[in-house]
């Protein structure tokens, strides 16, 4: 309910602040395809204290877009509405095959969920804060894509969350497509993970 | 409505700085110098390959660390690891990379040299910010790096020495050498990589504009060229020193001279720690946390100065 409030405040807030700046046109294609870049496989690590390291890794491939385009919305970074961030969030469907290999198990990779931000009109002058930020989450056993939160939740069930297990990790430059920060859901539980990258075959 | 609406200004700004992680203990400059990456909007085709050699350096440390005693072809072994890194520095990031992102063995491998590199890249970073923002170019300019550096300097656990050191320090050791012996092109990569560094520093000594923009672009035209065609392309003998390479910059900064000099001599020889199989497994962080140590020590290796004033 809350995430619901926030998402259409910021809609509506968005709007307002239109009237007092023009705000940038949204390039939808741009977004869809940075949404497309993301990595088809990887690997990744769970780094444990007795040095087995969990291993874990993922292949997929991209099916339809869930929605025809991104949704997108501004949210304000001060009060004159002339510095906004661009949020937007986009669903692709993956093809049947599509797995997380997590030990000896195998859930299917169900969806992909990016949660973008656009800070080219935050008004930022650093390059530590990216241009663009992609939050990826590829879901497992999900095969409506419903999440993150339940629909209607607390009315119409008492879990909150969608997701049972997910990979997730963030892009903070879309030259690179590196993944940062990543975690593993796997079946409720969380770990934090490293990205395995490369090394001997 | 102005409620909510302030209540998502604040969203607004937590959205935007929820840009940054904590993956491993930082050494964080505070507060950051209001020149702070000033010289990635004049040039940012230099910032861009900066970052690139960021990601550069930490792949090569991550890939030998990972694959130590496993290589049993190194010239395909490098030629491998030299295209990975080569594909980067073409397709260069626009935002610093976190090392413990590309390479989350070596960080917790190295945490003392990391710590110390990241201070002085700061250094490295901040100096260069000046050099292209300042109006001044005069007492002006050197009294403000004088700043930054003091800000450096105040933080010794993790400040490489301004003292000038022998090349003993580098090349002296039971281990010295293995990685340019191993990985040639590898190794004037990331000799290549620190002159553009240093021939950076000297351009943004012209006295004019039109010259320093020159002297940036010709600097990038000339490192290209240097990595173009590894190991024929950069003919180095040696590491590139700062007082050769940069005479101008050397003469008005030798305490920056030397402490870059350092800095670059404890990147090869972390690099010849990974590289050189007379260093057990089991001692590769004592050696790593050992040589650090000399690095933050004025007095190991000290030799007198090239230019006079570097060593404090």
């Amino acid at each position: 309910m809350r995430m619901n409030t926030l998402l259409l405040g910021a809609l509506t807030l968005g709007s307002t602040a239109a009237l007092a700046a023009a705000p940038a046109p949204v390039d939808y294609d741009l977004y869809r395809s940075l949404v497309i870049s993301v990595r088809t496989q990887g690997a990744f690590r769970v780094p444990m204290p007795d040095g087995h390291d969990l291993g874990l890794s993922f292949h997929l491939e991209l099916a339809q877009p869930l929605q025809e385009r991104p949704l997108v919305a501004d949210l304000p970074v001060d009060a004159s509405g002339d510095h906004y961030v661009r949020a937007f969030w986009d669903r692709l469907m993956l093809k049947d095959g599509s797995a997380l290999n997590v030990g000896t198990d195998r859930p299917p990779l169900t969806c992909v969920y990016v949660q973008g931000q656009d800070n080219r009109f935050s008004g930022k002058t650093s390059p530590l804060t990216p241009d663009f930020l992609l939050k990826v989450y590829l879901v497992a056993n999900d095969f409506s894509c419903t999440g993150p939160i339940n629909p209607g939740w607390p009315e119409t069930t008492g879990v909150k969350e969608t997701w049972d297990t997910y990979l997730y990790y963030e892009v903070r430059d879309p030259t690179l497509m590196l993944p940062t920060a990543p975690r593993i859901r796997y079946r409720w539980n969380e770990f934090q993970a490293v990205f395995w990258n490369g090394g001997l075959p | 409505m102005k409620r909510l609406t302030w209540t998502l200004v604040v969203v607004g700004l937590f959205v935007a700085a929820a840009s940054a992680h904590e993956t491993r203990g930082e050494t964080v400059w505070y507060p950051m110098p209001d020149e702070a990456y000033l010289f990635g909007t004049r040039y940012p085709e230099a910032q861009r390959v900066l970052f690139a050699f960021d990601y550069g350096h930490a792949l090569v440390y991550e890939r030998l660390l990972v694959d130590r005693g496993k290589i049993d072809d190194p010239e395909a072994y490098e030629r491998r690891v030299l295209a990975e890194i080569q594909n980067v520095i073409a397709h260069p990031p626009a935002t610093k990379q976190d090392e413990a992102d590309i390479a989350p063995n070596y960080v917790f491998t190295f945490p003392l040299v990391l710590n110390m590199m990241d201070w002085s890249h700061l250094l490295h970073q901040f100096v260069l910010d000046v050099l292209s923002t300042s109006q001044d170019r005069g007492p002006a300019l050197v009294e403000r790096v004088r700043q930054i550096h003091a800000q450096y300097a105040a933080k010794p656990a993790v400040a490489i020495t301004s003292s000038c050191k022998s090349m003993v320090y580098m090349d002296g050791q039971y281990f010295s050498k293995a990685f340019r012996r191993t990985y040639p092109s590898l190794n004037l990569l990331i000799w290549s990589y620190h002159w553009f560094q240093i021939h950076l520093f000297e351009a943004l000594m012209a006295p004019t504009q039109p010259a320093r923009d020159q002297g940036v672009a010709d600097t990038l035209r000339r490192f290209r060229a240097l990595i173009a065609d590894l190991p024929d392309s950069a003919d180095f003998d040696d590491m590139p020193d700062t007082a050769v390479e940069a005479p101008v910059f050397s003469r008005t900064f030798p305490f920056l001279a030397s402490a870059f000099d350092n800095n670059h001599m404890l990147h090869d020889i972390v690099s010849d720690i990974l590289t050189s199989d007379r260093v057990a497994d089991s001692a590769v962080r004592a050696e790593g946390q050992r040589m650090a140590r000399m690095d933050l020590d004025p007095l190991a290796y000290q030799v007198p100065c090239k230019i006079p004033g570097g060593n404090p």
